[in-house]
This record gives C-alpha cells, structure tokens and sequence, in this order.
C-alpha cells in the first residue's frame, strides 16, 4: 500500500469546545489507485489530507506512506520525506503570486535540490498546454492555467501519491474535466490519488469512493 | 530555482516594503558614516589646525618680545638672583628719559621700588613661632608710564592706587582671602570704564583693611597662583612705597615689557638704544617667555581637543539611537511581510521546504536590504558630509576609509538580519496545516 490510515482520529481543542473532525478512520490507497473522499463541508475532508499529507499529526492511529510512518521523523527529515514522496493541489491553488508559471513549477526544487528540475518543469508545463505562459505570474491567468500551473508543481518531483483537495472547486466544467483526467493520468504512470471534494463530477473519475460525515466513514461505495 | 532567487523575485514584487528596509538602513549608515568622517576631518582639521595656531603662536609669542629689566649699573644681579630683591637706586627721571625718548624697541613701562621684608610686617597675618622670619617681597609701583612718542598702548600692569595692595597668592591665602576672578571682572571694569569715561574709574573693592609697617593699606586683588615669587609679592603704590623705603624719586629699576627686537641678539640691540638714552645702567632679560609660549600653545590644544570630544560625544549617543530605532523599524516591516505571506509559508511547508530554508528566505531578504542599504547609506552619507566640510577639512581621499566601508557592508546586513531575526523565526515555525485549514 502507497498509503494506509489506521484508526485515524484527530479533534480540535478550542476555547469553547471540542470538535472532533476524525473518529477512528481507516482508508488505504495502493499505487494506481484514484480515490475520493466525499462529505459536506466541514465533515473533515481536510484534516483527512492533511494528516495523509504528514502536515498535521493525528491524536491516535497511524499513518504509513509507502511503509514509513511520517510523525515517527523529525521535522526536517520529514519535509524531506513530504517533498520525496507526496504532492499537494488544493482548491485556492496557492500559487506564489510574484513568481511565474516557471518559477512556480520549479518551488519544490529548493527543497529537493533536484539536479533536473528545469527540464522536468518545462516538460510538465508543456503537458499541459501552458508553454506560451512560462513568465506569466498568477495574477496573469486563467483559474483554470492556474490549477494546471499548481497541478504541474505538484508533479515536479514525481510523487508518489497526490493529495488533492477540491481541485476542481473554483473551475468551470472544462477545466475540471482536464484537470481530473490529468490527475487520472497520474494514477495510470503508477502514483495513487486520493481527492478530497463533494463534486459529484469529480467522485466520476475515482475508482473508489470513501464517505465522510461528522468524522466517520459512512458507507465506502464502488465508483 | 533556489532560496536567493525567491528572495530577489519578491524584492522586486514588493517594491515599497523593500524600498522602506532600503531606506531604513541607508538613514542608518548615513548616519554613522557621516558622522565618522565628520570626526575624522574634525581630528584631520585640529591637527591642521593646530599646527598652524603652534606656528602662528611661536610667531606671534616671538613678535611680542620679551620682558627686560634696567638697573643702575652698580647693582650686584647675583643679589636679584639669589636674594630676589635690589639694594641699588637710580633717580626716578630715568623713567620720564626713557619715556619721552623715541626707543622703538621698548614698549611698557613700569618703574619699580623693590624691598625684601618679612611676613609679620602685615598684622594680620598669623604666624607660627617657626615662621616668623618667613619673608616676602613688596614691590612700589604706579602702573606703566606712557611712551611720549607711541600711541598708547593697553598697559600689561593694572596700577596699584595710593592707600590700596595687591597681593601674591600665598600672601592672599595667609590672609584667607580666595584669588580675584580675573576675566570676568576685568571686563566688568573695562565696559564701566568707557562708559563713565577714563577719568572715573571704578573705586576697586575692598577684600580687607591691613596695617602695613605702621599704614593702613585697602587690599583690592588677590592674584591667582603663578608658581613663582610674584606669589610671596605684595604690590603697592609707587610714591608711598618711596616714601616707606627712604627712596624718594628714586627707584631700584625699570621693567620693560613686551620688547620688540628685530635681530637674533635682542637684549644686545636694547642694550645698544639704551646706552645713548641712559648711561650708567644695565640691561638684564627678565622672565622665560618659553613658558608662557607653551602655556599659550597648551590652552588652544585643549580647546581644539575639547571641541573634538563634545563632537565624539555627540556621534556617540546621535549614531546608536539612529541604529536602534532604524533597527526596530526593520524589525517592524518583517513582522508585517511573514503575516502578508502566511499563505506563501504554508505552500513552501508543504511542499517540502525546511524552516531553516524558511528562515533564510526571511534572512535573506533583511540582508539583501542591509547589503544595499550600506552601499546606499555610505554614498549618501560620505557625500553629504563631504560636499559640507570646507576644503581644509582634507580631501575626499583623505577622508575615504576602505575599512570603514568593509566593516559597513558587513554590519548592516548582520544588524538588518539580526532585526529581522524574531519575525523570521515566527516565520520557520508556523504550522503549515494551520495556514493551509485557513485558507
């Protein structure tokens, strides 16, 4: 298994209350694997990334990419790791905003160092159709060129899995539609997806569909 | 891609936040640059200038002359030397002679009845049993005596009226009395003076009554310690002290003061005019005027040095108040561009990026400012400075450090980097899942 949850919970402690975003959650992705996570907003789709991701530690259960478990490394081997072996597309595509499209593929190299890195970017954006764009910051594109343009960054360093959260949230249908297939593409070369979203079209693409509510797996469904 | 190039492509996307660390720092080492070369054309400026006033010193301390004494010609100097004090008369007319000839190389008069007489002469002076032969000198003198045939001359003696006594310090200190302020009232007396009209003097003021083998005497001058025998002198008036010594219109000397000679021999060249005038007396050089050159000399060093160290004084709170508070505002504009690029640091987390890469991204910035800023800074500075001095401060390439400007380039980005140190570390730390759950 590329990654595996076991018994995942995760609540947040605040003034006021506790809420608890993660009850006891199992989920495994294997590689070629395209799987989504559908649940209303708030349900803890993002805090399911999130911990995939080894961004944010869970309060019980474990959490294995590729076999190793991300909390067990310290912090800079662990970013390390994160830059090695998962990539991350979020809704707001995040985007450097004074860098350009180039540049922006090419953040991930400060953290991997990775000798190739200009080809393999320029490569990435030809894939995906944005070459006449290469200096063009954020500001300067479509939604759609930019969730191609963060989609492009996430692949830079060949991941192994893509933690993708509602990629497809802020694009029209089209660009939606290119950006599922890209990430479908993905799983096809070998990488595991798992897609945080409540778009009925994205859940279309994913070969197995998780449920979450108030915390809980629900009821797994077959796409 | 790497950190250097992140931290140039925001530099040029944030200009104005950029543009105000620039400008902080370049205030800064405007500041402390102009403010170093300021002092050293100060010191570049007092050595010049002090070297000139030394020069212009030994000129004008050789050009005032040198303090002669006439004395009948049967008068033993040894005893002067060794006795301080003169047995010998020669008859007062020699002064009004010399006065009314036309002697160019003498310029103050002053006639002089001189008597050795012991402390107790005064009564109100108390004395140990082992002191009662302790002696001090009495000088009778009138003032100086005007020159007929020169314009009249500031006199260098103040004259001692009939009644009144001027004493030496030690004399003043027997009779507890402190030493009169001299400048201050000397020009009080001198603006009252022409303002009344040199016929109404001002009447001096008492500081004690004294008896004085057997005459009243008002002392009106304590004189301030001179480490000589002026110190044990008591000064009183011309006639009254020929009529207290049996001398009457005579005197034990002249004393001339400030004499001009032209030649290297200048008591040969007096002794020379002298000879025609009045026959039967000699000529002795009177007091080293070394010391007085050199004490000259001292005071305008002192001035000079004391005016550098007002000026270092000044840099020295001036520049690190500059430092610090550019330094804070460095501090302040970090703080506010790691909150504008929260989102960024979330990204860069999750995307691999370690905090120390965080932190360099932050760190970088400051010293890209700090490197720019001193080379900004230390033009401004260096020309503003240098387009104020006036030329004599030295040139450009005197006042040019290339150590100061190395030891710039390498502060201002450590103190720019230091002040960004604590945004920069709030940076590196952020939690990654937090921005991301907020975004």
């Amino acid at each position: 298994m590329l990654l595996e949850l076991q018994n995942v919970s995760k609540t947040y402690h605040t003034a006021n209350s506790d809420v608890c975003a993660l009850d006891d959650v199992t989920l495994s992705i294997d590689a070629g694997q395209f799987q989504a996570v559908q649940g209303p907003s708030g349900c803890g789709k993002t805090t399911l990334l999130l911990i995939a991701g080894g961004l944010l530690a869970p309060d019980s259960g474990a959490v294995l990419v590729d076999g190793k478990n991300p909390f067990s490394l310290p912090p800079n081997d662990r970013a390390q790791f994160r830059a090695a072996n998962i990539g991350f597309v979020f809704q707001q595509f995040h985007l450097i905003p004074y860098l350009g499209v180039l540049d922006n593929v090419l953040a991930p190299a400060i953290a991997s160092g990775r000798p190739d890195a200009l080809e393999r970017a320029q490569e990435l954006i030809a894939h995906f159709g944005m070459q006449d764009r290469l200096h063009h910051v954020p500001a300067q594109l479509s939604t759609g060129e930019r969730q191609r343009t963060a989609l492009a960054r996430a692949l830079l360093n060949e991941p192994k899995i893509l933690l993708a959260d509602e990629p497809t949230g802020n694009l029209d249908h089209e660009n939606a539609a290119a950006v599922l297939g890209y990430l479908k593409e993905f799983t096809a070369g070998g990488g595991a997806v798992l897609l945080v979203t409540h778009d009925d079209r994205a859940v279309e693409y994913a070969e197995s569909v998780t449920n979450i509510d108030g915390g809980k797996i629900v009821a797994p469904q077959p796409a | 891609m790497n950190v250097w190039r992140l931290v140039l492509r925001e530099i040029s996307h944030r200009k104005l936040n950029f543009v105000m660390g620039l400008v902080s720092v370049a205030v800064a080492v405007g500041c402390f640059v102009g403010a170093r070369t300021l002092l050293l054309a100060d010191e570049i400026q007092t050595e010049q200038a002090g070297k000139a006033l030394e020069d212009s010193m030994r000129k004008i301390t050789k050009g005032l002359g040198f303090n002669i004494l006439i004395l009948p010609e049967d008068q033993d100097v040894n005893e002067l030397h060794t006795e301080g004090t003169l047995s010998k008369s020669m008859p007062y007319e020699y002064v009004e002679r010399l006065a009314n000839s036309k002697i160019v190389t003498i310029n103050h008069l002053l006639p002089l009845v001189v008597r050795k007489v012991r402390m107790s002469d005064i009564d109100k002076i108390e004395l140990e049993p082992a002191e009662l032969q302790a002696s001090m000198f009495v000088i009778g003198t009138h003032g100086e005596v005007p020159l007929v045939h020169r314009d009249m001359k500031k006199p260098l003696e103040d004259h001692v009226p009939a009644g009144t006594m001027v004493v030496g310090f030690q004399i003043g200190k027997r009779l507890e009395l402190k030493p009169s302020k001299k400048k201050a009232a000397r020009k009080k007396s001198d603006k009252k003076n022409s303002a009344q009209g040199e016929g109404q003097k001002e009447k001096p003021k008492t500081l004690k009554t004294v008896n004085f083998l057997g005459r009243e005497f008002k002392i009106t001058k304590v004189k301030a310690e001179l480490g000589n025998r002026d110190d044990s002198t008591i000064w009183i008036n011309l006639s009254e002290a020929q009529e207290m010594f049996d001398s009457k219109n005579l005197v034990n000397g002249i004393l001339a003061l400030e004499c001009n000679c032209a030649t290297i021999d200048r008591v040969a060249e007096i002794r020379k005019d002298l000879e025609a005038i009045l026959p039967g007396t000699q000529v002795i050089e009177s007091g080293p005027p070394a010391l007085a050159r050199a004490e000259a000399r001292n005071q305008a060093k002192q001035v000079a040095v004391k005016n550098l160290e007002q000026h270092q004084s000044f840099a020295g709170i001036l520049v690190p108040l500059v430092v610090v508070g550019c330094g804070a505002w460095i501090g302040l504009l970090a703080f506010g561009n790691v909150r504008q690029r929260s989102s960024e640091i979330g990204i860069l987390r999750a995307i691999g990026l370690k905090s120390a890469q965080i932190l360099l991204i932050f760190l970088g910035k400051a010293i890209v400012i700090g490197l720019i800023g001193a080379i900004v800074g230390y033009a401004a500075g260096f020309s503003i400075v240098i387009s104020t001095l006036p030329e004599s401060s030295g040139a450009w390439s005197q006042l040019f450090a290339p150590d100061l400007l190395v030891a710039t380039l390498l502060t201002a980005p450590a103190i720019a980097a230091l002040a960004s140190w604590i945004p920069a570390m709030l940076a590196s730390r952020q939690d990654p899942a937090m921005i991301l759950q907020a975004d």
